[in-house]
């Protein structure tokens, strides 16, 4: 649904920040220094609903312990954050990380929408709105890349083979599940006569060229093999790759799925967050020194209920914990405002209430980071600072 | 039968092929196909109006004359071949009423869709329709994603009927089209909490455009004149046809754009407003700068001018209106344009007389470079400027190496020389370099 008054507040108008859309555009014929030592924001989107309640557990609450008797993390168990928190232990593998000052951990962040739908709120956050139904209809990556300029051909990628909505009503990102994808089959001679043909002052020959100097950079790029051999880690190795091979690569998403834990949390749940620490861990180290202009964010649509259920799993719910690794980050203690778990404290009779909006994470990210126009990527919403940057 | 449906198109020997390889390559080597002198005439026309040349096209507007292919485009009466209308009645969908398409899977039914859009554009000798088609799908765009709209969208295309026709009519249909009335929350818009949505979009992007001189309360009025209707979802009937709920709507007098439409109107409000705002000069302005945009390229102060004044004098006719241009020698000497990938596509399926059957393989292709129909979320319809369009290069260059290579399953193109191309060489290698070379992506 479009929320009348909240889709007007952009268009596509306003991202081509008032110069006329059609044929006088501020971006006709201009050339744009592609950024090879820009700012890169990863966006990792957990999907299904992750338990923050175990991801950043308040592990010295009674109520937490009587509300998860078998799911409940142990209280020396897994990193001390500080204020009563405890990072779970199947998250470990993010310990020197932390130690580095390169995480920050946020929780009771979510959205407005309260369905409790795993569509509602996926979309809600894709769009980069509040509620499924309100704000422009498009993603807020979409938005992103058409109200800040940028020309390199991998200026966007998803890595995966489905276009996320984050990208919809903008230009597209290039979709790869492998560094390898990104080339042309065929000979050197070939390549030479393409080159030809694309070599006069026209912008078609020009982004044509953009596009060739691209392949070649990422022509002798491997991926590096120190990354664990699951799907995020093979992921954010060739984000790795193309970080540091500065093609102007500035967002990049990745999806992990199965969240959903709604019987046999425990192990299953500690799998993903294996998963997930070991390839963020891999990422930070793999890096190097391009850690300084990688931000990545972990992020999913809402949290669970607070009671465990009788299947040892946990159903949908509200407020969730929220990740950012990089540098000059709030690192210490768990970010945010804790609203408790009182029965008076909650949302509805069972959930986490969000105290954050998801929105002002990205938005400072967005503004900050990627030098970009955070009233053009979340409308209507009023973005602060010192969120998570310190 | 194998999943390969491929289309012969030939002037007057149109065969649809059902598998029978020797046969149809026969028939088609009886299709005249003689290679044309590069940009001639002729094969600018067909850039101009219809998706860039073809073998079957080029040899019907050699036969009857340019100035009659012209006026036989603007007509867009033409019989399609045989082989297209198979085609399209195999693609089922199309012939459903939404209620009908219930357990379809979604996918499915979109992919019919984009496919008929397709086809109909390579394989079409009403080229100039096709393109007008494209033209209203963006200027009055449904977002198959939001909602059931994909099940809508075939009936839509239908109630906005001839893309040639009147402006007016068409403008008064899709106000009250189940699709457009569920895509911008016309059943939302009650007397007692009026939404706007559809009223602002009208106004901004269908009649007046931004820039027409309406205001904010012109928006309000339009709303409530536009109140109580809604979708047919009540027990035990059809289901999703629009309907008219008196209850809900506001039968007091409005104002709108300073004429009045007195109270009690019900459900004549729609038809009432819709004069006004087709009546009002800012429509026929907003039209003509949209179509001079679509067929030159640029905007053209002149040229709008001229158009207007042929829209007012036949009253709102869409192919009155673009006759001047359409017959001018200046459309046929402008600068070229560049192609979106729509047009990159059929035009290179044309191009080098490829039998398609516009399936996943090709379509795949279409939504790599960002270009699927009815996959663009906000009303105003996928852009037009080329800036948008020219980060494409890899996947474009994809495709066209793919179709070179004869690599798109569905597709094949035969070993007979391309149209209004010249390979330098003969060979895959050769028709990708001129698929690939810039020159092709404009027009």
């Amino acid at each position: 649904m479009l929320g009348c008054d909240s889709y007007r507040l952009w268009s596509r108008r306003d991202a081509l920040a008032g110069a006329a859309v059609f044929g006088l555009s501020a971006l006709a014929g201009a050339s744009f220094a592609s950024r090879p030592d820009g700012e890169i924001l990863v966006v990792i989107f957990l999907r299904g609903g992750w338990d923050g309640l175990t991801v950043v557990a308040p592990t010295e609450d009674p109520l937490y312990r009587r509300a998860r008797p078998t799911l409940g993390i142990g209280e020396r168990a897994g990193l001390d954050l500080g204020d009563g928190f405890r990072l779970t232990p199947a998250l470990d593998a993010l310990r020197p990380v932390r130690d580095a000052g390169r995480l920050a951990i946020l929780h009771a962040v979510g959205s407005g929408d309260g369905t409790r739908s795993h569509f509602e709120a996926m979309t809600a956050m894709e769009r980069g709105a509040n509620r499924e139904g309100e704000g422009p209809p498009g993603g807020w990556i979409a938005r992103h890349l058409l109200s800040t300029p940028g020309d390199a051909p991998l200026r966007a990628v998803a890595v995966g083979s489905l276009l996320p909505d984050s990208f919809r009503g903008g230009p597209a990102p290039v979709l790869l599940e492998r560094v390898e994808d990104y080339r042309l089959d065929i000979s050197d001679g070939f390549l030479g006569e393409l080159r030809a043909l694309h070599a006069d002052a026209s912008p078609l020959a020009a982004a044509g060229r953009r596009t060739l100097d691209a392949l070649d950079s990422v022509r002798t790029l491997k991926a590096d093999p120190s990354f664990p051999d699951s799907g995020l880690g093979r992921g954010l190795s060739q984000v790795s790759a193309l970080a540091k091979a500065r093609v102007g690569l500035e967002i990049a998403t990745l999806d992990l799925g199965l969240w959903d834990t709604h019987a046999g949390q425990g192990p299953w749940m500690s799998r993903l967050l294996g998963e997930l620490g070991e390839a963020l861990s891999a990422f930070d180290r793999s890096l190097g020194e391009a850690r300084s202009r990688v931000t990545t964010v972990v992020m999913s649509e809402f949290g669970r209920r607070i009671e465990e259920n009788a299947a040892l799993g946990t159903d949908h719910g509200r407020g969730t914990a929220m990740l950012v690794m990089g540098e000059g980050l709030r690192s210490t203690g768990v970010l945010g405002r804790w609203p408790g778990l009182r029965p008076e404290d909650r949302d509805g009779p069972g959930d986490l209430r969000v105290t954050t909006d998801y929105r002002s994470i990205l938005s400072e990210l967005v503004g900050r980071r990627l030098g970009g126009r955070p009233e053009a990527v979340f409308p209507g919403f009023a973005a602060s600072s010192g969120v998570v940057l310190a | 039968m194998t999943r390969r449906d491929l289309l012969v198109a030939g002037a007057g020997t149109a065969v649809l092929a059902t598998g029978c390889g020797p046969v149809v390559r026969r028939l088609h080597a009886m299709a005249p196909a003689a290679p044309p002198d590069p940009k001639t005439e002729e094969i600018r026309l067909l850039d101009r109006l219809h998706y860039g040349p073809s073998g079957p096209d080029l040899a019907r507007i050699r036969d009857m004359g340019t100035a009659a292919w012209i006026d036989d485009q603007l007509k867009g009466e033409a019989e399609d071949p045989p082989g297209l209308v198979f085609a399209l009645h195999r693609l089922d969908v199309l012939a459903f009423e939404p209620d009908d398409l219930r357990g379809r899977p979604e996918d499915e039914v979109l992919r019919q869709l984009q496919s008929a859009a397709v086809l109909r554009a390579t394989y079409s000798p009403n080229g100039l329709r096709a393109r007008l088609e494209e033209h209203w799908a963006d200027r009055f765009n449904v977002y198959a994603r939001k909602g059931l709209a994909t099940y809508r969208l075939a009936r839509y295309r239908d109630t906005l009927g001839d893309p040639l026709g009147s402006h007016p009519e068409m403008i008064r249909r899709l106000a009250k089209s189940p699709a457009m009335l569920a895509y911008l929350d016309g059943p939302q818009n009650v007397k007692e909490k009026p939404n706007e949505n559809l009223a602002r979009e009208l106004l901004e992007l269908h009649t007046l455009g931004v820039n027409g001189g309406y205001s904010q309360r012109d928006v309000m009025e339009v709303a409530r004149c536009l109140t109580g209707w809604r979708l047919e979802n009540r027990f035990l009937r059809r289901r999703g046809n629009a309907l008219f709920d008196a209850k809900r709507h506001d039968d007091g007098p409005k104002t709108v754009l300073g004429r009045t439409i007195p109270a009690g109107g019900g459900e004549k409000d729609l038809v009432a407003v819709l004069d006004i705002l087709t009546e009002h000069p800012s429509t026929a302005r907003y039209c003509a700068e949209g179509l001079v945009r679509r067929l030159l390229g640029r905007d053209d102060e002149r040229w709008t001018a001229r158009l207007v004044k042929a829209y007012v004098a036949s009253k709102g006719s869409i192919r009155e209106t673009l006759r001047p241009l359409a017959t001018s020698q200046e459309l046929l000497d402008a600068a070229p344009r560049e192609k979106r990938p729509f047009e990159t596509v059929v035009s290179a399926l044309r191009a080098v007389n490829a039998r398609t059957d516009a399936g996943p393989a090709l379509l795949g292709h279409l939504a790599a470079m960002g270009h699927s129909p009815y996959e663009w979320p906000m009303p105003d319809g996928y852009p037009m400027e080329p800036e948008a369009w020219r980060g494409g290069s890899l996947p474009r260059w994809r495709f066209g190496l793919d179709l070179a290579r004869n690599r798109i399953e569905g597709t094949e193109v035969p070993d007979d020389p391309p149209v209004g191309l010249s390979p330098k060489r003969p060979g895959p290698d050769g028709l990708a370099l001129a698929l690939l070379d810039p020159r092709f992506a404009q027009c």
